[in-house]
């Protein structure tokens, strides 16, 4: 009797470092039976609650054989030859998946499928023992939704899960705000590293191509002992997927068009293992023009993209995990041509307008300055040592390359040159030690340097915003997990130097070159408890001490989008922030779950950039001067999750997120926090007939409500109206032997509603989106 | 895999990596202005004046100089507007490149409440589409007061909506390039 395990791979559950292994276990029987007489039989699981799923059904791919299984997930396939096997498992309204399994003999199999996230079509908050904090809210856009959106940038799909938005600058560039708080104070993570890039601009979106990965989540509460202090309000991570045992080229490819911009996109996805390691290639681009709006367009804001990115590992199941990974991004992005403004005159004339200067009665793919244009590359690659049962050892390392290009509109044919050019340098590496006695308990220690050089490129003309500088940022943390009293308990602290060296020229020509070393703390504590099946409670309490950021010492030019001067100051002190977050999770039976956040954030001295009295004289008028201060603030608010499941056919789920910023003295409530947001969802998903499977309809309603007007710092506009905006999408597999495709048709903004978004700088001066038509298809092979 | 060995030399790279940023390069600021100068000669003889906003070290810094005048009531005056960025070495004259973009470009000229009705203004210049552009003007004065006398340039204007042709600015868009106040007398 031969004993052989078959490991396979879950996509949703590579988190953090570690990986979760499902294994479906061929156990092989005693059997002297002919070719193709062998039984295949077994189970169909879910990960989740470790019992069979009903009704699922098995089938070989390449001989089309298969089986539905029973009440228990029970099934048995008979006459089937010798042979390597794509074993195709799915279940109403999951995502099928794949497992290739050598058949030698009469075999059980169990399957284990992701039932929970395809249940909670929305979102799923994922069960991770990770490093990042037991007590921390960590909620995953569940695999369906995630294909639903593909196409769309990170924030966007980010902001499916409640609790976060997103701060826009046109519709193609957005950057994720996480309970009130953005920029840097929420940390990226690509494949684990922290992503580096301009994040110091409201225009400045994250340099990344979602699609090349796998899996999106955010860790809504300060996970800054493993991350450091710029995951201060959260953390979202685009994580790839295990890749499989499979020795066939397998992937997929999406094509999609879109009707407000006319926008072409395609992305592949190829997996591949061979002797040498696994792989996985994939690929984006995108073509759009200038968006309309319910009635006009918005010239000049077309967008173009192109991603790539190679990850090759070994078996993410052996003890010595190997992993190398390569990206790149590029970017060009049309800014819409009424929102540059010369001087404050021509802002306050601009915001008067109700349809923008320069609004083309065509459209147009051509973009024109402003623009902005972007490239990022990422090499990184990972180890992972499992000395023996208790000792792990980890190294990652990534090196980063960042240019970021700004083009203005110019005199005398200057617009072709750059008004802004960086390139920015990043070296980053964690290597840690991991003790672990139980599951349940666990000690980390780690090391993280990362060092910065970000350079402006000689040329532009202009004296630069952002001086150059260099900054060395060794961090050391130690986590340690423990259960006691039927709690999962968790603390973790960070201590990190921060070595921060400016350099930057006057008009005089006089060279300063400020060196500030500080001390950067972050620690947390926090637990989580699993009441029966129904109930878990989380809690988190992280504390931050985090020294001023080189923007906000030392900026000094001209924000040209918002006619405003930005100054430095080089006063600053640290910023103190307390975040405790709660988490409440309730699943009252397999169809129906509900979670609610609350959060309560002190803010000490937080550094923000705010107006000051003083109005500047310059041969182009005068121009209000907006300098970075402290204040004391507190940031206080909810997210609410219900999905509702009915006769596993039909599915509401809806969603509410509120937050209140507000100076901790009174005198008013903080800017551009996002308003509160509702949003139902009812779907129905159709039994499969003639091959087409998940025929998924869904109409969405989403509320926004108007944003505090008792703002301490007034807006240069009122906030806008609330508005409702209606979505409707349909989506379906089509599955005959050996062919699968999905397509989707999705439209947003049914009504074509006139609104404004008070999150978007663009409402200055225009409205938002029309009408949106999406049509994509995805062939898998 | 085995790239991946030598991960740690990357590791180690980050403490020999050198910690000063790259020295700043001086800034060749072409397109600034730091000068305007609106030189208004009375027709039939009188003394010239010179409305001068001047800015040398740019934005910040010390502040501008600004320079106005007195003008004689009932005369007409030949204006011609002259724009120079010291911040370039040598000094540009930046009227030659407004010359050559002229359509891109046009001046308008505007007076506080304290002028109302004290100027008659009229474009005597156009660039290739017959535009006015405003780099010489004829400015007749119809009434005494006191107050501010603004010129404003505009950069890619729409010179075809209306009433920009003939001056008003409501409609002109584009971006600032210039907006400068003069304290001006006509008496």
């Amino acid at each position: 009797m031969t004993f052989s395990t078959f490991r396979t791979i879950f996509a949703t559950m590579l988190h953090l470092r570690f990986l979760v292994f499902l294994s479906a276990l061929t156990i092989s029987y005693n059997s002297v039976g002919q070719q193709c007489s062998l039984v295949v039989k077994g189970r169909v699981d879910d990960v989740h609650h470790e019992h069979g799923l009903e009704y699922a059904t098995v089938y070989i791919e390449e001989t089309g054989q298969g089986a539905q299984c029973d009440e228990s997930g029970a099934f048995e396939i008979k006459e089937v030859c010798r042979g390597k096997y794509h074993f195709q498992v799915s279940h109403l309204g999951c995502e099928s998946k794949s497992f290739y399994v050598s058949v030698n003999r009469d075999t059980t199999l169990v399957f284990s499928l992701e039932h929970h996230s395809q249940m909670l079509s929305e979102v799923v908050v994922s069960e991770n023992r990770s490093r990042t904090g037991i007590g921390l809210q960590h909620y995953t856009v569940a695999e369906a939704i995630l294909n639903r959106q593909q196409g769309k940038d990170l924030a966007s799909i980010a902001s499916t899960i409640p609790g976060v938005s997103v701060l826009r600058t046109g519709n193609s560039l957005g950057k994720p705000i996480i309970h009130g708080l953005y920029g840097t104070r929420v940390q990226l993570l690509n494949q684990g590293i922290p992503q580096e890039g301009q994040q110091w601009g409201i225009d400045h979106a994250p340099e990344i191509d979602a699609s090349t990965a796998q899996k999106i989540s955010v860790i809504k509460g300060s996970a800054a002992v493993k991350y450091g202090v710029a995951a201060m309000a959260g953390v979202v991570l685009l994580e790839a997927a295990p890749i499989k045992a499979d020795p066939h080229v397998h992937g997929h490819v999406n094509l999609s068009y879109l009707t407000n911009g006319r926008v072409a996109q395609q992305q592949f996805l190829l997996e591949n293992t061979t002797s040498f390691a696994r792989m996985r290639l994939t690929g984006s681009t995108s073509y759009g023009g200038d968006q309309k709006t319910a009635s006009y367009y918005l010239t000049n804001t077309g967008n173009r993209q192109a991603a790539a990115s190679l990850l090759m590992t070994n078996d993410a199941g052996s003890s010595f995990y190997r992993s190398l990974y390569g990206s790149f991004y590029y970017s060009e992005t049309g800014i819409l041509r009424g929102a540059h403004v010369g001087n404050s005159t021509d802002l306050e004339a601009a915001i008067q307008r109700e349809i923008p200067f320069y609004t083309a009665d065509t459209f147009s793919y051509h973009i024109h300055a402003p623009r902005q244009r972007v490239q990022h590359w990422l090499i990184k690659s990972e180890i992972k040592k499992q000395v023996n049962d208790r000792l792990r050892l980890g190294l990652d390392a990534a090196v980063q390359v960042n240019k970021r290009q700004e083009y203005d509109v110019r005199r005398g044919g200057r617009d072709s040159l750059p008004a802004l050019d960086l390139a920015l340098y990043n070296i980053w590496a964690d290597a840690y030690i991991q003790f672990e006695k139980t599951e349940h308990s666990r000690f980390t220690l780690g090391l993280q340097p990362r060092f910065n050089n970000n350079s402006n490129t000689a040329g532009t003309g202009i004296y630069p915003l952002i001086p150059n500088y260099t900054l060395f940022n060794p961090a050391l943390y130690a986590s340690w997990l423990m259960k006691w009293k039927a709690f999962d308990w968790e603390a973790g602290a960070r201590i990190e130097m921060y070595d921060l060296r400016a350099s930057y020229i006057d008009r005089l020509g006089v060279q300063y070159q400020p060196h500030r070393n500080s001390i950067n703390q972050a620690y947390s504590f926090g637990f989580s408890r699993e009441m029966g099946p129904q109930w878990q409670v989380k809690s988190n309490l992280s504390l931050l001490i985090r020294a001023a950021q080189v923007h906000e010492l030392y900026s000094n030019g001209l924000h040209q989008g918002l006619a405003a001067l930005e100054l430095g100051n080089a006063q600053l002190g640290n910023e103190k922030s307390l975040k405790w977050s709660n988490d409440v999770r309730f699943q009252p039976g397999e169809e129906s779950q509900l979670s609610l956040s609350l959060y309560w954030h002190y803010i000490r001295d937080y550094i923000y950039l705010a107006p000051t009295l003083e109005n500047r004289l310059t041969i182009r008028g005068a121009f209000p001067v907006f300098a970075y201060r402290q204040d004391d603030v507190s940031l206080r608010g909810f997210d609410f999750l219900w999905h509702q499941g009915i006769d596993h056919s039909w599915e509401i789920n809806t969603k509410a997120a509120y937050v209140k910023g507000s100076y901790t003295d009174g005198s008013g409530d903080l800017i551009y926090m996002p308003p509160l947001r509702l949003g139902t969802e009812v779907a129905k998903t159709f039994e499969p007939f003639s091959g087409i499977k998940d025929l998924r309809t869904a109409l969405e309603i989403q509320y926004t409500a108007r944003a505090s007007t008792q703002t301490r710092i007034t807006d240069y506009a009122a906030p806008p109206p609330s508005w409702y905006m209606v979505n409707l999408s349909v989506g379906a597999k089509y599955e005959k032997k050996g062919f699968k495709t999905a397509f989707q048709i999705s439209v947003d903004n049914v009504l074509n509603t006139r609104y404004r978004d008070y999150l978007n700088r663009l409402r200055y001066f225009a409205d938002d989106l029309g009408r949106n038509v999406k049509m994509s298809i995805k062939l898998i092979f | 895999m085995k790239f991946t060995k030598y991960t740690w030399l990357l590791f180690a790279s980050l403490f020999i990596f050198s910690c000063d940023p790259d020295d700043p390069e001086p800034v060749n600021e072409e397109e600034v202005i730091t000068r305007v100068t609106y030189t208004l000669t009375p027709q039939g003889g009188g003394s010239t004046v010179s409305l001068v906003f001047s800015d040398p070290d740019g934005d910040g810094g010390t502040a501008p100089v600004i320079t106005g005048g007195n003008l004689a009531l009932g005369k007409t005056y030949t204006g011609v507007l002259t724009l120079l960025n010291e911040a370039a070495n040598p000094d540009e004259d930046i009227t030659t490149e407004i010359e050559e973009e002229g359509e891109d470009h046009q001046f308008f000229f505007s007076v506080s409440s304290g002028l109302t009705d004290a100027f008659e203004l009229a474009y005597t210049d156009a660039d290739a589409k017959g535009n006015p552009i405003g780099l010489t003007t004829e400015l007749t004065t119809k009434k005494a007061g006191t107050g501010t006398f603004r010129v404003t340039l505009r950069h890619q204007p729409n010179k075809t909506a209306s009433g920009v042709k003939n001056g008003d600015i409501t409609n002109a868009g584009g971006e600032t390039d210039v907006e400068v106040d003069f304290p001006v007398t006509v008496l």
